[in-house]
């Protein structure tokens, strides 16, 4: 990690107000002027529960102070005024608090001088008017808008657009590993089988023995057949190292990825790459036979993106066949995920020749092979009516409902009228589908139930609707709550859904792939790429058991004392394992661990590349866990290096070097939480110690009701946080995001509460409160067309910018 | 033969490029056909199976004076363009059988390496150990600014097998690296054509998105109709883009018979299709080194439109008192001639695009084959007939050359090009260094 990357500034521009106050970490109080006028956030999506509630009685009191003694530089509605201050006020502290920062500093040149009494209903006046979260939304509530397919969209639409034709690939079974099949003998001759079982191993050295000593033949085969997971989506690179014939097979059945029928002695390693989509799984063989070679050995591996060159584990191969996948490989430019959350907002060339290209790529791979596709051979021109039908049926499938007969000839009759070529016309019936508005911006278009199917499929599967979900639509059925709930709980259940949860789990910590992680080598010299990949591949394992169980309650996110760890792991992260032991879930001494916050690549991730980094785990801490609003970072400040400093402790420094008055205003919430994650280094490392010194991990947080809490580590801060109302609303909002790529206070300015409730209520589980989020998407509120602007008679002050 | 079965990886792989890699609105023009270079050459080398029926193949008579044979006779009216190479032979020995090392060293005169392939009763054998010459000679044009082209090389089949081994590859970009023929019209028209026809495909669409487009945007509020007017902008820019690029590069696209099925029986049709396309390709100057490959070695094509039932491998075994197969195979090696007059008719009626005379005269056919003969499998004598002024051999002769390497011949086809090699393949076999014809 860079040391300027994602650091949190500490420096702001000028403010009025700042009379220097030293820095004070362990008493807030002292610096409350500065967080007031600091924590000016601008987010508009952090929300309390307090939309129902009434001015107090002593609003209008308030009001008459602020427009008295406040107004003239905050301006009417607090948006601040250019001569004197012109940074609107805005922020999340709770009332209490508000009051005290404005009784100790305001009015400026005479602090001090209001009563806390005057102060508090100034405080409840500017809180209720323009202050708070909630009155920010109120006046300016964010809207539903239009956006059009994500890549992650987009792809496993088109992948999903195939399942009538080819099927979808069976549930995952417990059951790991391929089929393998012994065969000894000739081909068509005197070939019989010797065994059957399920095995998940790819790497085997027979030398000149046998597989198996049943076999009394000199020519033997092997075939491992089955399906293979992939857990993230991107290029695979495989890698088949064989001295007898070989062919590997990864989501084709017929054509080879690896086709080593010639082995040339001098070289026996052969290497493909494949691209494919997360989530899923492909159909997968290993076929060898030996016929005269000298020696036999075999030996697949893969290298996942980002990843390293490994074995391929066990857990990722079942012995249950997939159909061959239609994948668009086509790069994307990457969704605009400023919000905190990737949405198809962004309209640029870039995308749109994207897209265009990948429907040209789609209908490459259709016409390449109609036949895979297609019961008929379409290039038979007596099929043309066949082939027809077959793309009235995808076309109707990607737009979501069933074709009219001008839906009918706009899409496809049309095409095979002005093209002799069966291929072409199918391409273009490609073409003018997957480029379509129909297809791209879904639930416009269609009766209420084709709408509320579409809506689902994208807010759980990020797909289209499957057949039963459009029997139901057209039953009209599907917009009934009763359908919706019945629809969601079957889906809940489905890969597709769980690798949403997985993506969003990524998200939510930050570790979504792409980001090498390197350390310092002479500080680390253990930390490798084999170390990052199995870290990774623990945390994986870790959230597996979140994505794929929809009744767990993901408050255990922060609860676990256990680490998934391997052999290798295990040397590095305090466990007692064999070095080449596979990775199994092992608890470790009581306050080591507690769960996902302190994983060591989480740890490692926010962390510098030499130190652990008490900044990027509050600030983590604070935004993302507790959906505090800290303001963005206005310039980046570099670490004072240890060596300036020497004796001083990572938190020490920490503490110095924000221990200004104008830094405090937000670190004073960002080191106490992020102090208390100071037993792990910076490759995630439990220590108890730095510099000699035992580590000080205490820290504190004040709630949003205004109670302070103390912590004596991370692991008091993951229970405070398992039980956190913040933390709940926090994560329900931005698990709503996630799936419905909305803000969630469009859809009322108390959701965040009721969605928080029912997770509380059904006992956090995934399920309930996505059966819920389910329902809330499908009642979208939709804009009419004429645009009227709802929110014209709450909104005169200019509206704040977003983040 | 390609099975119909062609998946996209096949597809994608034969086109030799990721189907992700399609760049729109390539300006070709930088790959365009350079008219100021004042002598275009190029060489097609054309490969038919498992050897001819040697009396009724070479010309009995040596020098400028001879008569073609039976087998050669559909090449009459090129006689005076045409050098016949008795005498050839194929030297390289080692692992593999006779039919193997035939194809597998037919270009690239050098040993294939140890490994798996176990034909009949030699040794097994893997891949070539080294290039080919037609690469060998593409790298040196397309290394050269005034000599590059689009594709440097294009590798055409007809009825290839759907299976990489040692018998089913004659060009290689280096060891063990044998490049696939691409045997399927349709995929060779892909290739070279491709992305042209999308962009059809494509203008012809947009008329109706932009339809669609409007449709949908009546139905939304006015702050999400701003999101599609972008979307439709972007058509609008698009299509404009599109049609300026079409006017750029308007070299003609040729017209595909379609829907004609890759198989046996359609071997004829996809002959023509295939060679109708390379000349096209010759043209717009997609590349100057083509190789042209029937079947493969133990090709086993049935020439039911010649009345044979039996496959060609089958009956190049029987032996020579075997009359009937004699005749059967003389006639399969007559159509293969046929095959090539065509071609040769067609680059003869082609004036070269931007040059003086035909595109014949520019071009240098190679014919050849793995074996001398059939049923003996003989490595001598193997079939070398060239026809064309590409490489500025002195032409209208029947050359008898006693038995010399052909190394020596493959290091004269790189110095027509003016690429003198020092030696091609196995040094040991290119002692006398390239065979003079000029």
């Amino acid at each position: 990690m860079s040391h300027s990357a994602a650091l949190p500034s500490v420096m702001h521009e000028a403010i009025p107000h700042n009379t220097g106050v030293p820095m004070c970490v362990a008493s807030p109080g002292l610096a409350l002027q500065f967080l007031f006028l600091g924590m000016l956030s601008v987010c508009i999506f952090a929300a309390f529960s307090e939309a129902a509630q009434d001015p107090p009685p002593s609003f209008d009191a308030g009001q008459a102070i602020y427009r008295e003694q406040c107004l003239s530089c905050h301006g009417e509605r607090g948006q601040g005024s250019t001569e004197h201050y012109d940074a609107p006020l805005h922020g999340d502290l709770s009332t209490n608090e508000l009051a005290r920062v404005i009784q100790e500093t305001m009015p400026e040149g005479a602090p001090g001088s209001l009563s806390l009494e005057d102060a508090s209903r100034v405080a409840f006046y500017v809180h209720h008017e323009f202050y708070s979260p909630m009155a920010q939304l109120r006046n300016s509530p964010p809207k539903v808008e239009l956006t059009h397919l994500t890549t992650t969209q987009f792809r496993q639409s088109v992948l999903d657009l195939m399942s009538p034709f080819t099927g979808r690939p069976s549930e995952w079974k417990a059951e790991q590993g391929l089929t393998r099949h012994i065969h000894q003998g000739d081909w068509g001759k005197d070939r019989k089988e010797i065994e059957k079982k399920v095995d998940g191993r790819l790497v085997w050295d027979w030398g000149e023995g046998k597989p198996i000593p049943e076999i009394d033949h000199e020519k033997w085969q092997i075939r491992w057949s089955g399906s293979l997971f992939a857990p993230t989506t991107g290029v695979y690179e495989f890698y088949l190292d064989a001295t007898v014939r070989a062919n590997l097979f990864v989501n084709d059945d017929a054509v080879p990825l690896i086709d080593a029928s010639v082995v040339s002695f001098e070289k026996s390693l052969n290497t493909a790459t494949i691209f494919l989509i997360g989530g899923h799984s492909y159909n997968f063989a290993l076929d060898i036979s030996r016929h005269k070679e000298p020696k036999a050995r075999v030996a697949v591996e893969w290298k996942q993106p980002g990843g390293i060159r490994e074995t391929i584990a066990e857990r990722n191969l079942s012995p249950t066949w997939s159909p061959t996948a239609l994948l668009c490989d086509t790069p994307f430019p990457p969704d605009d995920s400023s919000v905190g959350y990737e949405r198809g907002s962004n309209i640029s060339r870039e995308w749109y020749e994207a897209n265009i290209a990948a429907a040209i790529n789609i209908g490459n791979q259709l016409t390449a092979n109609l036949k895979r596709w297609m019961p008929r051979d379409a290039n038979d021109p007596n099929n043309a009516d066949a082939v027809k039908s077959w793309c009235h049926r995808w076309v109707s499938r990607a737009i979501r409902r069933p074709l009219s007969d001008d839906d009918k000839r706009h899409f496809v009759d049309s095409h095979f009228e002005s093209d002799p070529s069966i291929p072409r016309a199918v391409k273009k019936v490609c073409l003018l589908t997957l480029t379509s508005p129909e297809f791209q911006y879904p639930a416009i278009e269609g009766t209420p139930d084709e709408i509320a199917a579409a809506t689902l499929a994208l807010t759980l599967w990020d797909s289209i609707p499957d057949e039963w979900m459009l029997q139901s639509a057209a039953k009209g059925e599907a917009h009934t709550e009763p359908a919706i709930l019945a629809m969601a709980d079957r889906m809940i259940s489905d890969q597709r859904f769980q690798q949403k949860m997985r993506s969003f789990l990524h998200e939510f910590l930050g570790t979504t792939t792409g980001k090498e992680l390197t350390k310092d080598s002479q500080k680390f010299p253990d930390f490798n790429e084999r170390l990052s990949a199995d870290l990774r591949t623990s945390l994986e394992l870790f959230l597996d058991e979140f994505a794929t169980d929809p009744a767990i309650d993901l408050r255990n996110l922060f609860r676990s004392d256990a680490l998934y760890l391997n052999g290798n792991l295990a040397k590095h992260y305090g466990a007692e394992l064999p070095a080449d032991a596979p990775f199994q879930k092992i608890a470790l001494p009581a306050g080591q661990r507690s769960g996902v916050l302190t994983h060591p690549l989480v740890m490692a991730n926010l962390a510098y590349h030499n130190n652990s980094s008490p900044i990027h785990r509050g600030v983590f801490l604070a935004k993302r866990v507790l959906g505090r609003n800290l303001r963005p970072p206005v310039d980046a400040i570099i670490p004072i290096p240890e060596e300036t400093v020497p004796g001083m402790n990572t938190r020490e420094r920490v503490a110095h070097q924000t221990s200004g008055a104008m830094c405090q205003s937000c670190h004073r919430v960002i080191n106490p939480l992020g102090f208390t994650m100071e037993n792990y280094d910076a490759i995630g490392r439990f220590r108890t110690e730095e510099l000699s010194r035992p580590i000080d991990s205490t820290g504190s947080y004040i709630a949003a009701d205004g109670r302070e809490v103390a912590f004596a580590g991370a692991k008091d801060l993951s229970d405070f946080l398992a039980a956190s109302p913040e933390f709940h609303q926090a994560l329900v909002r931005q698990l709503f995001q996630h799936f419905v790529k909305q803000p969630l206070p469009a859809f009322g300015l108390e959701k965040s509460a009721e969605l928080a409730k029912v997770f509380a209520d059904e006992g956090f589980a995934s399920k309930p409160l996505m059966k819920k989020v389910a329902i809330l998407a499908t009642q979208r509120p939709i804009e009419p067309a004429k645009g009227e602007d709802r929110s014209v008679s709450l909104n005169e002050s200019p509206r704040p910018e977003k983040p | 033969m390609s099975s119909n079965y062609l998946t996209r990886r096949a597809f994608a792989q034969q086109l030799g490029i990721g189907t992700a890699a399609l760049p729109f609105l390539m300006n070709l023009s930088s790959m365009a056909p350079g008219f100021s270079t004042p002598s275009r050459q190029r060489m097609i080398i054309i490969f038919s199976p498992n050897g001819v029926v040697p009396p009724n193949f070479w010309p009995d008579e040596e020098g400028d004076q001879f008569n073609l044979k039976r087998i050669m006779a559909p090449l009459e009216p090129f006689k005076n363009k045409l050098l016949t190479l008795h005498g050839v032979s194929d030297r390289i020995r080692g692992d593999g059988d006779n039919h193997m090392r035939g194809i597998g060293c037919l270009l690239t005169g050098i040993e294939l390496y140890p490994g798996n392939i176990q034909g009949g009763s030699d040794t097994p054998a893997g891949w070539a150990s080294g290039i080919s010459i037609d690469q060998e000679i593409k790298n040196y044009l397309q290394s050269r600014p005034e000599s590059q082209t689009r594709f440097g090389s294009l590798e055409f089949g007809v009825g290839v097998p759907n299976r990489a081994d040692t018998w089913t590859r004659m060009v290689y970009s280096g060891p063990n690296k044998p490049i696939s023929p691409i045997d399927d019209p349709y995929a060779m028209f892909n290739k070279l054509y491709g992305q042209r026809k999308d962009e059809e495909s494509i203008k012809s669409i947009l008329d109706e998105l932009q339809a669609d487009l409007a449709k949908v945007s009546s139905r939304v509020s006015a702050a999400d109709r701003k999101l599609l007017d972008e979307h439709q902008a972007l058509v609008r820019d698009f299509e404009k883009q599109l049609n300026s690029a079409a006017s750029e590069t308007s070299h003609a696209v040729p017209e595909l018979d379609p829907n004609v099925e890759d198989n046996n029986d359609n071997i004829p049709k996809l002959t023509r299709m295939q060679m109708d396309m390379m000349v096209h390709a010759m043209m717009a100057d997609f590349a100057r080194v083509y190789t042209f490959q029937f079947t493969n070695s133990v090709g086993q094509a049935k020439m039911r439109w010649l009345g044979i039932e039996e496959d060609h491998h089958g009956l190049s075994h029987e032996p020579d008192t075997n009359e009937e197969a004699v005749e059967k195979l003389t006639k399969i090696n007559i159509w293969y001639s046929e095959q090539i007059a065509y071609l040769t008719q067609k680059l003869a009626d082609t004036p070269e695009p931007g040059g003086e005379g035909s595109m014949l005269d520019h071009t240098t056919i190679v014919w050849t084959n793995e074996l001398g003969k059939g049923n003996s499998h003989t490595l001598e004598n193997i079939p070398f007939v060239l026809i064309g002024g590409g490489l500025g051999f002195r032409m209208g002769r029947s050359l008898k050359l006693g038995g010399i390497s052909h190394n020596r011949l493959l290091m004269s086809l790189a110095h027509g090009f003016g690429h003198h090699v020092p030696s091609f393949g196995n040094p040991n076999h290119c002692g006398d260094g390239p065979l003079v014809l000029s």
